[in-house]
């Protein structure tokens, strides 16, 4: 059982002699910028002055060596260890309910190898993505996962949690980019997963690290396929008249192998809210959903897949808005997750992304906005949606909720907005979707993993956390993993309803 | 910057982590507390329960105020142009005197005394003391306070420039400085009582027009720096490369390769880049007229370096870095020589004599780093 954690001074100096004194910051000020991510509790809880659980101890290390060094301390002295990448994530992913150590990784952020031959790059995992994407540009390369945390996440957070970019629909997700990994488990161990993903020498280990939250062991070195940059990006869009329209035209796209590289459709919320206020395009009907899609690659190439998508487009009455709405979206599309047009505080929202089926897509949002709507009526709520992976076989959902006025007191708030999660999730289960599709499970989620999987399969998945992690020390109450030790001022409980 | 300016930034800030990337300051500590998210976070938490009101707290945020390096990097990456950079002008400038760090209240000593960063601030010297104080002139010469006390070469450089071009020209008998100095220790009083003193000695003179050597004087002049009002300033004013690209494109400056564009007279033209410093690149934008001005030398090979304009990273010239933590800038120089070192460019110009400072006190063999007025100088037909 892992320690309620609390500062030790001769810890902090044990930790100091693996990392030097410099790198283990301790003051308030530190532990409080290292206390939330983009989870709403967190940032309502320190809105509404209340303290937020704090880690004892912020480390920084430089070095493979220094993390075991690091993890041999906290598994002798049963020490929680959070793994820190950029703090972006919207799931309470970092959030140190049970103190102990936030071990920072942004220190291990070299590239190690271009190969531009084969397409790749080795990079240690707490690099930047941008800057990461800037260096790669200046050879001409791509790493084109683009997600909205793309300013300020890590390439070990996107693997941590499994992330999806804005051109996922031709390049894929997290998952799809990487060949190999290398992790370091709390015992020191140090895995190293094969150099190719495509393989039939046993199970392909890398994918128990792509996803596993820092949960089974600290991911520290990654390879990672990239992209020659393409000589043409364009962007176009559509508006259709219904939603429902909409969906058909990105399903056939991807069933006729058109081979866009994205396609964000706005259900007619969206479309009047988010894409009138940022992109300063007015809809008049208010049934009509508006549609961005991007081609890149040869211009030649994207000339013939234009002519492809404004037939289907034709052949279900949507209209061809043109190229500039869809360059605009294109220079601002992180424009809509920043202030001032992402939802704040005292708001209440939540991004409740689920992927499913075709078949079943349609159902799923109907259902899930009719029963929020509904049942929490008199909080004023609002749902929206976009959908912007688009698979062969489906597509995700990218669902919110906002309530404007939510309850002032924080207890209530959270009861609220645990309520909501506690629907929302229930109904893309029954519906054929998932607990969640690219933001990862965190602390939000992880109260639904169990009823992501049978009986068996959670518990199989457990078994796997006790071998990498006997002593439940790595980012405790993450990913289902609830530890049998109390949380700080018993947050846990509050927090995860 | 106003109070209702100020909260509205940090409130924004708090929640938004789109210039995380280039936080200068962020990517060398590696600590968030040094990002402008951890700026704003601990800030709007103070003195509540997230963050008790503690001398030990006050102390560790005044350091990390006075540990921002104002390279204007999160305000150039924001979407909304949230202002980071003057709230941590005015978080500077709320900090206690009992909790700034030691190397702060020692320079707040001495521009108390000075009005500068200099205990024994000198004046513009040699040539230029025929042309002080003249009135009615075309252009009035406004040295700045590095330049004056700390790199002369550049003010000797931009005269022959001006005489050459057969331009009048005068300066300053006594320049105290436009208030940079006590506005970056958090002195906003002082600052603009000093920028008002220097406006009323710069109109009794009746200059045509107004140059600066340094994009931090052109800034606070033109109006640039919430908190300092310039707007008794009735002279125009811009920057060096500006005014002389002005005189190239009129012909009244002829320009010719040879001198610092090759080696040898035989010798292929070195290839020549731009250092985009913080206040004449994020803050002033000022990307087009000093390229052009280079551009426009006959004979010689301009390259435009990768991480250029908005996306150079600081040489670490700015926000006092320099004089509050040495060994900070320092890195901030070393990683602004690892974007341009190894990329063929042997001579790199730059409009701030800070920032050529920072980069020539790194010590790389391969590049030569000058002032534009130094280049132009050494380019004269």
């Amino acid at each position: 059982m892992i320690k309620e954690a609390h500062f030790n001074e001769g810890f902090r100096k044990e930790l100091a002699d693996v990392v030097g004194p410099d790198r283990v910051l301790t003051s308030e000020v530190d532990r409080l910028a290292y206390a939330n991510d983009v989870f709403w509790i967190p940032n309502l809880w320190i809105d509404r002055k209340k303290e937020p659980p704090k880690a004892d101890y912020i480390v920084q290390p430089g070095s493979v060596e220094e993390i075991q060094g690091i993890l041999a301390l906290a598994n002798r002295d049963k020490v929680p260890v959070v793994p820190w990448g950029g703090g972006s994530g919207s799931q309470g992913g970092v959030i140190p309910l049970y103190g102990g150590i936030m071990m920072d990784l942004k220190r291990l952020n070299k590239i190690i190898d271009i190969d531009e031959t084969s397409y790749t790059v080795t990079v240690e995992t707490g690099i930047n993505n941008t800057l990461l994407e800037k260096a790669l540009n200046e050879r001409g390369l791509t790493f084109p996962h683009y997600p909205a945390s793309a300013n300020c996440g890590s390439i070990g957070g996107f693997i941590a949690h499994r992330g999806s970019g804005t051109l996922s629909t031709k390049y894929g997700k997290m998952e799809d980019f990487v060949l190999s990994v290398e992790a370091i488990l709390p015992s020191g161990k140090l895995i190293q997963t094969m150099p190719i993903p495509k393989h039939a020498s046993g199970p392909g280990l890398h994918e128990l690290f792509v996803g596993c939250e820092g949960t089974f062991a600290i991911v520290t070195k990654a390879t990672l396929q990239i992209y020659k940059l393409p000589e043409e990006r364009r962007f176009s869009s559509y508006l259709f008249p219904t939603l429902e329209a909409g969906l058909e035209a990105g399903r056939r796209m991807m069933a006729e192998g058109v081979g866009i590289s994205a396609c964000r459709l706005y259900d007619p919320g969206s479309t009047k809210t988010k894409v009138g206020d940022v992109l300063g395009i007015k809809v008049d009907n208010d049934d009509a959903s508006y549609m961005v899609i991007g081609l890149d690659g040869h211009s030649e190439m994207i000339d013939v897949q234009e002519k492809l998508i404004n037939k289907i487009v034709e052949g279900l009455d949507g209209k061809n808005m043109g190229r500039e709405g869809g360059n605009r979206w294109w220079e601002q599309r992180y424009h809509f997750y920043y202030p001032p047009y992402e939802f704040r505080l005292p708001w209440m929202y939540g991004t409740m992304d689920t992927v499913c089926l075709y078949k079943d897509m349609a159902r799923l949002y109907r259902a899930k906005k009719e029963a929020l709507e509904t049942n929490f009526k008199q909080h004023g709520i609002r749902y929206i949606a976009h959908f912007s992976h688009w698979y062969k076989w489906g597509v995700m959902v990218y669902d919110r909720f906002i309530i404007e006025e939510p309850p002032t007191d924080p207890y209530e708030a959270i009861k609220l907005h645990n309520e909501i999660w506690n629907m929302s999730v229930r109904i893309s289960l029954e519906n054929g979707g998932v607990i969640n599709e690219h933001h990862g499970v965190g602390l939000k989620l992880s109260r639904f993993v169990k009823d992501a999987f049978n009986k068996d399969t959670f518990e199989f998945l457990k078994d796997l956390k006790n071998v990498t992690d006997p002593n439940g020390i790595l980012n405790p109450g993450k990913m289902g993993m609830a530890p049998d030790a109390p949380s700080q001022r018993g947050l846990m409980e509050l927090w995860t309803g | 910057m106003d109070r209702i300016e100020y909260e509205k930034t940090i409130k924004a800030c708090r929640f938004c982590l789109m210039c995380r990337h280039m936080c200068t300051v962020g990517n060398i500590s590696y600590a968030e507390a040094n990002t402008p998210r951890g700026h704003a976070l601990m800030l709007d938490c103070v003195g509540g329960e997230a963050l008790a009101d503690t001398s030990e707290n006050r102390s560790r945020m005044a350091e990390i105020w006075f540990g921002c390096c104002y390279c204007g990097h999160c305000q150039n990456n924001c979407v909304s142009s949230y202002p980071h950079p003057d709230a941590m002008m005015t978080a500077r400038a709320e900090a206690d005197e009992s909790h700034l760090p030691e190397r702060a209240k020692a320079l707040r000593a001495i521009v108390a005394k000075t009005g500068e960063f200099y205990e024994n601030p000198v004046q513009a010297g040699g040539a230029s003391d025929a042309a002080k104080g003249k009135a009615g002139a075309d252009v009035l010469l406004y040295i700045g306070s590095f330049t004056r006390n700390e790199d002369s070469g550049v003010a000797d450089a931009a005269i022959s420039v001006l005489e050459k071009a057969g331009v009048s020209y005068t300066l300053l008998a006594d320049e105290k400085g436009v208030g940079m100095a006590p506005f970056l220790m958090g002195m906003t009083d002082v600052a603009q009582t000093q920028l008002a003193a220097e406006i009323e000695k710069i109109n009794a003179l009746k200059p045509g027009m107004v140059v600066t050597l340094s994009p931090d004087d052109l800034r606070v002049l033109a109006g640039g720096v919430s908190g300092l009002d310039a707007s008794g300033l009735t002279a125009p004013v811009t920057g060096f490369a500006a005014f002389t690209l002005g005189l190239v494109k009129a012909g009244a400056l002829a320009l010719s390769g040879g001198g610092a564009a090759s080696a040898t007279p035989t010798a292929a033209p070195a290839l020549i880049a731009y250092h985009d410093s913080d206040q004449g690149g994020r803050f002033l934008q000022d990307y087009d007229a000093p390229r052009e001005l280079v551009q426009s030398i006959p004979g010689i090979a301009y390259k435009e370096l990768f991480w250029a304009k908005g996306e150079a990273a600081s040489a670490g010239e700015s926000g006092a870095i320099r004089l509050l933590n040495p060994e900070l800038a320092s890195k901030i120089a070393e990683k602004r020589i690892g974007q341009i070192a190894g990329r063929g460019v042997s001579i790199v110009a730059t409009d701030s004599p800070e920032a050529k400072a920072q980069l020539v006190g790194q010590g790389n063999k391969d590049v030569k780093f000058m002032h534009i007025a130094e280049l132009i100088k050494q380019h004269i037909a």
